[in-house]
């Protein structure tokens, strides 16, 4: 490390509090810093910074429990974390004054979108009439679809996923549809799987669990999950489930064995 | 009906050295969509939304000028006149001497359509939102005969109380589909006419509006537009564009003072997103003090997932290279928004990575200011607004309308 930059900071908190992020600075020198951080109740937080330059920090009052994390600096990145139970004092947040470049709040570690040969993840959903359905326990092959009602694509790829449905059915093939939309939507993917028929199971998921589970970005997204829970298939959007490649894989994911 | 759920207050030294005070947030509405927010010419603030009253949707409205939201009253002349959208909220605006402004979309069943149709409505206020005159409808085809999707709209009001209003308009699909049910014949695909982006201004405070333009067409058809005024007059809009191979990404658009339409899009960056599908995120748009054009948006592109932020000159349109504002690993779609403080943009984000999502304010200025707010903050769907030293925060957390203030000094 070279150079020097200096900064400083106040932080006060109270109530209850909850939260966390990152921070991420950039640059190179020589940092020093003040902070003073006051704080009550029960806090777990963590402060996100969007900086440059070199930025330190320091606790000071009461800790009873609770754990500090740092991760350094690396290559001229420096990444904190904190969190805790109990805490008694609050963040003290410090900017250094140089100032090189704006960069981001990343990602946690292993938050990288889901790739085919990655184990799928577990996911279970009510179905739209009522039961549930975990996808890791159907004894077979399992095709996920990520819609919504309000999603023209989605519509307009389904009656082909019940095609799909029915060709492959007999084999071992799952096709389960998971429905994001928010709020209650039951009733209106009632009347649609009626309208076209479906004959695939249609899960109810408002709170869009399966976009964090699967790490989506829209819908639709489909998933083909093969006999031994690995992803063998990933189709970004509307795709043509009846199309060579995507029945080539289906009935390759059938075969899959142990 | 305001209540204070959540006390917090944080106190921040910046890198500018600005004391930045994120005041308490007040929870506004319950059963409520996603607000938008805005500051009245006297400093009042504004909160509006699509929520309920009676049972059925209601277009409502919120003040602040004292310590205390007023209770809402609702916009919508005709009951029922009014549907929720998270890409598509009710949109406030102010003008000259406490003017309001409103516009938001409703739904209209039609029978043998997947989707219901839509109409853009709008009203206004001359006494600051405590009443307001009959609706009227801003889309110029509902004479057609064939009802058609009029949303994903944004307005904006110039220094000169210009009104501008955008949208997001299927009429010509809707046409096109028309025709060829009523003939029998099939088209294909690629026959069919893509959405508009269409635009209509007012220059009598709202009382009447210009027929509408077309901005562009092959447009992503469910992320919304945003608009923005310069200080000379100009007018931005940027949309998700789709290009060849359904790519799509940001454009930006500009008109300038006078014109009566808007320039060539030009691209923010090619990220080069292939997706059919749905993204739901509309970018955002703020126009500095000194004139420079600032982008927020997300891409799904794998290599460079997230928010980004971008800026150009105005003469140009030529903008920088992106930085991220949240990216690295997976960023499911994210909303974005941006204001102008001063000579500083402001922007506001939800992370939506975990169970609760969560908000982050930042400083994303034309210079060396790097600053991001840490705000505990869980909530969705953020918008932002900004008079003076102040920033005006609203956001959707679960069904609850909640604001919050930060003060810059």
């Amino acid at each position: 490390m070279n150079g020097l930059a200096r900064g400083n900071g106040l932080g006060r908190g109270r109530g209850n509090e909850l939260g966390h992020g990152r921070g991420l600075g950039r640059g190179r020198g020589l940092g020093r810093g003040r902070g003073r951080g006051r704080g009550r109740g029960n806090e777990l937080g963590h402060g996100c910074e969007i900086g440059s330059g070199v930025r330190t920090f320091a606790w000071r009052g009461n800790r009873r429990d609770g754990m500090v994390r740092g991760r350094g600096i690396v290559s001229g990145v420096r990444t904190f974390f904190w969190s805790g139970d109990g805490w008694r004092c609050a963040a003290s947040l410090m900017c250094a004054l140089a100032v090189v470049l704006l960069t981001a709040c990343e990602a946690p570690e292993g938050m990288r979108p889901l790739a085919v040969g990655d184990a799928a993840p577990a996911y279970a959903a009510p179905r739209v009439d009522g039961d549930s359905v975990a996808i890791g326990d159907l004894d077979g092959a399992v095709l996920l679809n990520i819609w919504a009602t309000w999603c023209v694509p989605c519509r307009e790829e389904m009656p082909a996923l019940d095609s799909l449905h029915r060709a492959f059915k007999a084999e071992g093939l799952h096709v389960v549809g998971a429905n994001i939309d928010n709020g209650d939507a039951s009733s209106a993917v009632r009347e649609f799987a009626r309208e076209h028929n479906i004959g695939f199971d249609l899960l109810l998921d408002p709170q869009q669990r399966v976009v964090r589970t699967f790490r989506t970005a829209g819908v639709p997204e489909t998933f083909l999950i093969d006999r031994n829970g690995r992803v063998a298939g990933r189709w970004i959007g509307q795709f043509d489930p009846l199309s060579e490649r995507v029945t080539a894989a289906v009935a390759s994911a059938l075969l899959a064995e142990n | 009906m305001k209540t204070r759920t959540i006390a917090l207050a944080l106190l921040l030294a910046g890198c500018s050295g600005n004391d930045v005070t994120l005041e308490q947030t007040d929870t506004i509405a319950e059963k409520a969509s996603n607000p938008t927010v805005e500051f009245g010419s006297d400093g009042t603030r504004y909160v509006a939304w699509v929520g309920e009253e009676d049972g059925v949707p209601a277009v409502l409205l919120a003040s602040q000028q004292g310590d205390a939201f007023t209770a809402p009253i609702r916009v919508n002349d005709i009951a029922g006149d009014a549907a929720p959208h998270e890409q598509a909220p009710a949109q406030v605006a102010t003008g000259p001497d406490n003017a309001v402004y409103v516009v938001w979309q409703n739904q209209m069943p039609i029978e043998g359509r997947r989707f219901p149709a839509s109409d853009l409505r709008f009203a206004r206020s001359l006494d600051g939102g405590r009443s307001f005159d009959p609706t009227i409808t801003i889309n110029d085809d509902t004479a057609s005969g064939v009802p058609s999707s009029h949303t994903f709209h944004d307005i904006v009001v110039a220094k000169d109380g210009a009104i501008y209003i955008s949208w997001i308009d299927s009429r010509e699909r809707d046409r096109f589909n028309a025709a060829t049910k009523s003939s029998h014949q099939g088209h294909s695909s690629a026959e069919m006419p893509g959405s508009e982006i269409r635009f209509a201004m007012s220059t009598d405070g709202g009382q009447t509006f210009s027929a509408s333009r077309v901005i562009d067409g092959d447009v992503c058809p469910c992320c919304r537009t945003t608009l923005a005024v310069g200080d000379d007059g100009s007018v931005y809009i940027a949309w998700r564009k789709v290009y060849d191979g359904d790519v799509r990404d940001i454009v930006v658009a500009k008109k300038e003072p006078g014109a009566t339409d808007f320039g060539a899009p030009m691209r923010v960056h090619e990220d080069g997103w292939v997706f059919p599908g749905c993204p739901h995120a509309g970018p955002a748009l703020a126009v500095d003090h000194n004139g420079a054009v600032h982008v927020a948006w997300y891409t799904g592109v794998e290599e460079r997932q997230g928010l980004w932020h971008a800026r150009a000159d105005a003469a140009t349109l030529t903008f920088t290279t992106p930085q991220p504002l949240l990216a690295g690993g997976w960023v499911p779609p994210s909303q974005v928004k941006l204001t102008t403080s001063g000579d500083d943009v402001w922007a506001v984000w939800d992370d939506r990575r975990e169970e609760q999502p969560k908000l982050t304010i930042a400083r994303v200025g034309s210079g060396v200011k790097p600053i991001t707010l840490d705000t505990p903050i869980s909530g969705a769907s953020p918008a932002i607004a900004a008079a003076a030293e102040r920033i005006l925060i609203g956001w959707l957390n679960g069904a609850q309308v909640q604001a919050t203030q930060v003060v810059v000094r």
